[in-house]
């Protein structure tokens, strides 16, 4: 029995199509992202009253720039970069303290370890200790944290958003994971 | 989706449809990329050849020469090491690494191994143009008067710098313990002298021959200078 459902198409296939014109098809890449990038967003933000309105452009920005979207890489990881920039400038204009550009970070190499197998085994513990402090994080782990545990994204896929090494997302993901355990109550490690 | 979340999908198709939001073509993103390219192509190559001007005169004036001639020798050297020359090179390897952060290759390593490898495929690009006739030839038009905007540079290397006690010139006269040297920095202005050289101690004048370009370091009093290092260059 053959399975008469259409293959559920991709983000990068859906891309395409609105790269060839399709602009209605658009829509449906809006309803994949929009409850992504505003839990994104408001997790970004210090006071995220308007982020309809940044999602709303960080689309409209998406739609403009769509045809620099190369399809043989994620499309995830291209609208994020897009809505990073754009939370980043408005985290700025809420700020009134400069978000430092400086992040001695990413000018050294660090090591990968990435083991995602038991990395995601600990997720859930972690995604409980994220939801209680992800708020008392700087922005940097912030971010990173948000998108490896939330988003569930990978350590190259992080590094294609925030533009850093691929080693300052490990460094910066395993110091949020020590500050967290650090900062929040003993009993809620014992998950 | 809650009603506000809808609410931002039917804002942008409604503008998309109305032609408010237009996609740019993708003519537009390959010029860009063609753009930042060709910049960073010219901030390398401003680089390269900054930094082989820098190799080129100091090999041409003789100022490496100070290096051996000790503590003294080293200072001077470091007074008249050309600054200037080093910090546009830097600057432009900062341009460099800033336009090539747009690409994927350089953002997803670490800013400090980026510039070194900029650093060094500059300096390694700089010393192999010193091996080229560029730089001679470019001095010669130079000395000739015929080479705008950066002809000044190629002279200033040919000039002493007689205030920081370096100077220049061709053997005209041995004695025991002083040589005479005349400067001639190839051009036609009056900027041409002899000068009168004590030796330093224990230097032995008989390995010098009249014709000789010596490089000589030391103070003038009274137009005679006692240099604490001297060498054929």
């Amino acid at each position: 029995m053959s399975d008469s459902h259409p293959p559920y198409p991709t983000d990068e296939e859906l891309v395409t199509r609105v790269q060839h014109g399709d602009q209605e098809i658009f829509g449906e890449l809006m309803d994949r992202y929009t409850e992504k990038l505003s839990r994104y967003g408001r997790q970004f933000l210090a006071r995220p009253e308007h982020i309809e309105d940044l999602v709303q452009d960080v689309f409209i920005k998406a739609y403009q720039n769509i045809q620099s979207v190369d399809t043989s890489r994620k499309f995830s990881s291209w609208i994020y970069r897009i809505a990073h920039n754009a939370f980043v400038n408005a985290l700025r204009a809420q700020q009134t303290a400069p978000i430092s550009y400086f992040d001695f970070d990413t000018f050294t190499a660090h090591p990968v370890y990435e083991d995602g197998h038991a990395e995601r085994k600990e997720a859930e513990e972690m995604r409980v200790l994220v939801e209680k402090g992800i708020k008392k994080l700087d922005q940097k782990y912030r971010e990173v944290v948000m998108l490896y545990y939330f988003e569930n994204m990978d350590y190259q896929q992080i590094a294609d958003i925030l533009h850093v090494p691929i080693g300052t997302v490990g460094i910066r993901l395993s110091r949020a994971k020590a500050l967290l355990k650090k900062e929040l109550p003993v009993d809620t490690t014992h998950i | 989706m809650n009603d506000s979340q809808q609410n931002i999908k039917k804002n942008v198709l409604e503008k998309i449809r109305h032609g408010d939001v237009v996609m740019r073509p993708k003519i537009y993103f390959t010029l860009q990329v063609i753009v930042v390219a060709v910049v960073a192509v010219c901030a390398f190559i401003a680089s390269v050849l900054v930094v082989s001007f820098a190799f080129f005169s100091l090999h041409e004036s003789g100022e490496l020469l100070l290096l051996g001639f000790g503590v003294r020798g080293l200072l001077t050297f470091i007074a008249l090491f050309p600054w200037v020359t080093l910090l546009i090179a830097v600057g432009l390897v900062v341009l460099l690494e800033w336009l090539i952060r747009y690409f994927k290759f350089s953002y997803r390593q670490p800013i400090l191994k980026v510039f070194f490898v900029a650093v060094c495929v500059v300096c390694v690009g700089g010393l192999l143009i010193t091996f080229t006739p560029l730089h001679t030839n470019l001095s010669d038009t130079a000395d000739r008067g015929d080479l705008p905007f950066i002809g000044q540079l190629y002279e200033d290397v040919h000039m002493p710098h007689e205030d920081k006690g370096e100077f220049r010139g061709v053997v005209v006269s041995v004695a025991t313990s002083t040589i005479t040297i005349t400067h001639n920095d190839h051009d036609a202005d009056a900027d041409d002298g002899t000068r009168v050289v004590t030796v330093p101690t224990n230097f032995n004048t008989s390995i010098l021959h009249i014709g000789d370009r010596v490089y000589v370091a030391g103070d003038m009093t009274n137009g005679t200078v006692t240099a604490y290092g001297l060498s054929k260059f």
